[in-house]
């Protein structure tokens, strides 16, 4: 082995600027965090700019004559019933706003943070105590206890902020406990323990960093709560004298004229949505940046193009929504008489035309208008129905933001136009229409590129593909109970389609028991959920045919595929009790199935529940059905699981490392029960264990499987007795024998198994088999019979080469 | 002199007695199994030698010095001898710690070494467990079970143990890997003479890697003997029972086995006398006649100093009868 660069020849990089921090780069991985800095520099400045900008005079003098108007260019929001400007007086509140939220968040957190992490390392006791005193002061809504604090200390601003810092920190007490908590029980913290490392150390260097997420997030939604909690208080006339006002007061004022002039209400209360939504975008950027897995996936998050990034669907739709929601507020008073053809300023159709001869486009705005409208509102409610249907998402998330964009330049451009600046209206109406149209093109085509688009949703469901290609692989098993041809799962993931299962081949004959073993990620489990039709989310299921008992379930329809899987199959997993639910007796989790499918009376279903628990050996059957799962050891909830598989007789019974959660001795009576149950009943039942001690002992074939693929069929008579796959050979001599020489090294496979996004081009397990040569770096070997009864995928069994059957 | 002798060891969690009477011995560079089912007590030994969990009563011995009533200055050096290495190598490093920032804690805390020193070290280290010393910057999310199980023992042996505590090590590991972290084990075993107390519910697997074997159930040891011996001849039946639960890659399973029935009992509910015998398949529920098994404790009269079985009627020598 040539020498690896040892890792203190690394120069570790000194400086980092901080745009190209880990840290920063994670924090922008995904649109919310540059929202979040964009609306947090927006917040900022204008907290900073504000009273500077802004005089006094600007925001108090009143102008009676000037009083309850609508926007218009002087006061672009109108203005409140004294005459002042409503958009500038909002601005003006905002450095107060902020402050007052700040402080009581402030406050609360460090109360909150600090009452937490003391609770969660006081003695027994102590701790129960003070817990249920927090949960106590946890049963009180925050604000009613804030109410009753500002009347003790007085209503005043600072008397609001000290009332709400102590209403919310129980919340955040408990939050900070549950958290401090559940990192203190984890077994790396019992290791720094071990290896000797100093309290301090393990709360700064263990603890801190794995909670800093949740904690930065809490606190951010906890700021936002107080800002609303502050602004309650100062709407109520508790918060805020005098003449100070924040937002809070700002809505007293408009709530009273809410029907007149519904902005003087909708502008501050806008800006304490806009501030809340800025701290949550904020939390979850901040705790994207601190998270170390995210640091080094910035590869696969830039495989995707820019435009992908962060033009996702999301952004897009909110995007869109924004844009027409501004549209639709201040359509109608910036051209409350849009429908008169006379009067209306600029509209689309000039634009399109490029035209500034306003009559001879009246006519044609008008039409452009009403479509606008209509077209707005189309999106708005495709929308909506995009978050019921994941196949529109994208599409109308593209409508929206078109509609947006339109409905956006047409705004602006008669907010010019009513300054009486024509030629600027015209010039910012058509960047507005260029700048819709360019985006339009663009989503157009990411929309052509993105396949994987339309054929998301129905994933549960195996997809039949053509049968052009079918081999009708010659497995003639006596009598098939379940045949699949070219079996496939594909997830498309960010950096690439990948297949943990492709195109697979497998015959299973009745009353067989066919073991699948392999190692992680060798695509056993996956192939027994997609046979249950059980993959998760992204994956997509195809196969040419999956035939049981002669019937084809891919072409089967969701009702008629229920009912038939769950007559014909069961399944069983690997932990019982999370596929056990906890709040139903076992009785009735037993006769749930049967109940639907078979529409027995309760008395047989009750008898048959019986029977089922006898064949899995439970005793006191009777009193057993009565009990939750918790009151079940490991053991017996595998039984209660097997036994639930068997109510409706299945023909088949697929168990995904059944035994592996229990103990050896378990483990061998779970055995015999299947064996039973196999040989009493004729069950066919698939078995897949990683662990080829368990199959060899059960099962009568075995199949397995390696990067996806089935690379050996073969009797388990022959398992220890014939030529094998390289990888067979390698599993079984990895298992530390009973008779083996312990002085000896055990036989390890070296290397690990192949990336699925970046399978070798030939056979997957060339790279690690000790016999390879060179066709097996440049062609897949195909799953070959050597035998009646044996089929294996490499070339130095099917078709061997001179060189290698020397060795 | 034994590296670790423990003696008559009780740990006890409230009113659970999870650890009663236990007591072995691990000479040094020399390798102890504890096997047993879950819920026997393999892991709450662990615990307590490594002071997570407090031993009621009994000594935990560190080359004759007692761990239990040690403090200050003696007690941190002592644990620093002591290493453990937990089962789930997903949950045992800390996901916010880069590889070279873990072991660098550990170097910091126990050797007296200088940054640069360090550095060098931490890479000689990873090297020692087949990594590329160029994955100290790397977290540990970035690793696979079995590169992140060999993180583990090369932070373990960043504080140069004595002895190393390895609790089901390679129990969430694939064969291939397992087979690859037992050699290194091993090697590393006989490289720096390190005494190993391994832990597993996996019979093959304590065979091939321990020089004798102690058996729990239900908190105490059953049967301790010379590795070889207890396989070949098992006395307890409990320990018969659970070597016939191994598959033994025999197609349709050994038919001379015989079953254990039944399952662990609760263990704040011990049976009285001897434990097992409410599943012993050679007890009195097979032959009525054996009462003894109901009313005398076999844990009453043995030497616990050298190896024994804790059995009224030890299967090797019924046959010899």
């Amino acid at each position: 082995m040539s020498r690896a660069p040892a890792y203190s020849d690394v120069q570790a990089p000194i400086y980092l600027a901080f745009w190209r921090t880990p840290f920063f780069r994670a924090f922008l991985s995904s649109p919310s965090g540059f929202l979040a800095l964009f609306l947090a520099g927006i917040l900022f400045a204008t907290a900073l700019l504000a009273p500077l900008a802004l005089t006094k005079e600007e925001v108090y003098q009143r102008n009676v004559r000037r009083r309850l108007e609508g926007p218009s260019a002087d006061h672009i929001l109108g203005t409140d019933n004294l005459g002042r400007d409503i958009l500038k007086r909002t601005l003006y509140a905002t450095p107060l706003s902020l402050q007052l939220a700040l402080s009581a968040a402030g406050m609360a957190i460090v109360i909150g943070f600090a009452a937490g992490a003391v609770t969660a390392y006081l003695p027994g006791r102590l701790r129960n105590v003070a817990l249920r005193l927090i949960e106590i002061m946890l049963a009180f809504p925050g604000i009613l206890i804030a109410i009753m604090l500002v009347a003790v200390v007085g209503t005043s601003a600072e008397g609001a902020v000290l009332a709400i810092g102590i209403a919310f920190s129980p919340s955040l007490a408990r939050v900070a406990y549950t958290l401090a908590a559940g990192v203190a029980g984890l077994d790396y913290i019992a290791s720094a323990r071990v290896l000797g490392l100093s309290s301090r150390r393990i709360v700064a260097r263990y603890i801190i960093p794995n909670i800093a997420e949740t904690l930065i997030v809490v606190s951010l939604n906890a700021t936002a709560a107080a800002l609303v909690a502050v602004s309650s208080l100062s709407f109520l006339g508790l918060g805020v004298q005098g003449t100070q006002f924040d937002w809070g007061r700002l809505i007293t004022e408009g709530v009273l004229r809410l029907y007149q002039v519904p902005l003087l209400a909708l502008a501050p209360a806008t800006a304490i949505g806009i501030t809340g939504l800025t701290l949550g975008y904020l939390g979850e950027a901040l705790a994207r940046g601190l998270n170390p897995t995210l640091w080094t996936q910035t590869a696969s998050v830039q495989s995707r193009s820019w435009l992908q990034r962060y033009f996702s669907s999301e952004t897009m739709l909110l995007s869109g929504s924004a844009l027409l929601l501004i549209a639709f507020y201040f359509l109608p008073w910036f051209s409350p008489d849009a429908l008169d053809p006379n009067r209306t300023l600029v509209t689309g159709a000039a634009i399109l035309a490029g035209r500034a001869n306003l009559t001879e486009t009246a006519i044609g705005s008008q039409v452009a208008l009403l479509l606008l409208r209509t077209g707005a509102w189309i999106a708005l409610l495709l929308g909506f129905l995009s978050y019921f249907s994941l196949r529109f998402r994208r599409l109308c998330a593209y409508l929206g933001l078109i509609c947006g964009f339109g409905a956006g330049s047409y705004f602006v451009s008669i907010l010019l136009a009513d300054s009486t600046n024509l030629g600027a209206a015209l010039a910012s109406a058509r960047l507005g229409f260029y700048l819709g149209l360019i985006a339009t093109i663009l989503l157009i085509a990411q929309v052509f590129s993105d396949k994987s688009a339309t054929t998301r949703g129905s994933h549960n469901v195996i997809h039949p593909t053509s049968q052009a290609s079918v081999v009708e692989a010659d497995m003639s098993l006596p009598r098939p109970l379940l045949q699949v041809r070219g079996l496939t799962v594909r997830f498309d993931l960010e950096s690439g389609a990948i297949a943990p299962v492709n195109d697979i081949n497998l015959d299973l004959a009745e009353g067989e028991i066919v073991g699948v073993v392999g190692e992680s990620g060798s695509g056993k489990s996956l192939t027994a959920l997609a046979l249950a039709q059980l993959v998760p989310h992204p994956g997509i299921v195809s196969a040419h045919y999956v035939r049981l008992r002669g019937e084809d379930i891919t072409r089967m329809s969701a009702g008629q595929l229920r009912y038939f899987l769950g007559s014909e199959m069961a399944m069983i997993f690997q932990d019982p009790m999370s596929s056990l639910n906890p709040a139903l007796k076992i009785g009735t989790q037993l006769t749930e199935a049967p109940r639907v499918h078979r529409r027995l009376s309760g008395k047989d279903l009750h008898r048959l529940a019986l029977d089922r628990m006898a064949d899995v050996h439970i005793s006191a059957a009777e009193r057993r059905l009565r009990q939750y799962p918790h009151e079940f050891s490991g053991g017996m909830r595998q039984r209660a699981m097997i036994a639930m598989g068997l109510m409706n007789s299945p023909s088949l019974i697929i168990a995904d490392e059944p035994t592996t959660a229990l103990d050896v001795t378990i483990q061998a009576q779970i055995i015999d029960v299947l064996r039973e149950i196999n040989q009493e009943q004729g069950t066919t039942i698939m078995l897949i264990s990683h662990d080829i001690g368990v199959i060899v002992e059960i099962c009568s074939r075995v199949l397995v499987m390696y990067a996806g693929r089935i690379v050996e069929d073969v009797k388990v008579t022959d398992l220890l007795t014939t030529d094998k796959h390289p990888y067979t050979e390698a599993l079984i001599a990895a298992v530390p024998a009973f008779d083996s020489n312990r002085d000896e090294p055990l036989a390890s496979i070296p290397g690990r198994p192949p990336d699925l996004d970046n399978l070798p081009a030939g056979c997957a397990f060339a790279p690690r088999c000790k016999y390879v040569f060179e066709r097996c770096h440049r062609e897949a070997p195909p799953l070959l019979h050597v035998e009646e009864t044996h089929r294996i995928a490499c070339f130095l069994r099917t078709e061997p080469p001179a060189e290698a059957t020397r060795e | 002199m034994n590296k670790l002798d423990v003696r008559d060891l009780v740990v006890r969690y409230g009113r659970l007695t999870a650890v009663d009477g236990v007591s072995f011995g691990i000479p040094a560079g020399g390798t102890l199994g504890l096997v047993g089912e879950s819920g026997s007590g393999k892991s709450t030994i662990a615990r307590a030698i490594v002071q997570l969990a407090k031993a009621g009563r009994g000594q935990i011995l560190l080359d004759g010095m007692d761990i239990t009533v040690a403090h200050g200055a003696d007690l941190n050096e002592m644990r620093s001898r002591i290493q453990m290495i937990f089962q789930d190598p997903y949950s045992s490093l800390n996901p916010r710690l880069s590889v070279g920032a873990m072991i660098d804690e550990v170097l910091r805390r126990h050797r007296n070494m200088k940054a640069a020193q360090r550095r060098l070290e931490i890479g000689r280290l990873l090297e020692m467990v087949a990594l590329d010393p160029l994955f100290a910057d790397r977290y540990p999310h970035q690793f696979s079970g079995g590169q992140r199980q060999r993180i583990a023992i090369a932070r373990t042996l960043a504080s140069q143990p004595e002895l190393v505590i390895l609790d089901e090590v390679v129990s969430a590991l694939d064969v291939s890997v397992q087979a690859a972290i037992l050699n290194l084990l091993r090697d590393l075993q006989r490289e720096f003479r390190l005494s190993f107390l391994f832990i597993s519910h996996d019979l093959s697997v304590v065979r091939y890697m321990s020089d004798s074997v102690c058996v729990m159930y239900l908190g105490q040891i059953v049967e301790w003997k010379e590795t070889e011996d207890l396989f070949r001849q098992p006395e307890h039946p409990y320990t018969q029972g659970l070597i016939d639960s191994i598959p033994k890659m025999i197609a349709g399973g050994d038919p001379n086995r015989i079953p254990l029935r039944g399952e662990i009992p609760d263990p704040h509910f011990p049976p009285p006398a001897c434990r097992f015998h409410t599943r012993c398949p050679f007890g009195p529920l097979a032959h009525p006649e054996r009462n003894r098994c109901r009313e005398d404790d076999p844990h009453r009269l043995i030497d616990k100093s050298e190896h024994y079985a804790a059995c009224h009627f030890p299967l090797v020598r019924q046959e010899l009868a």
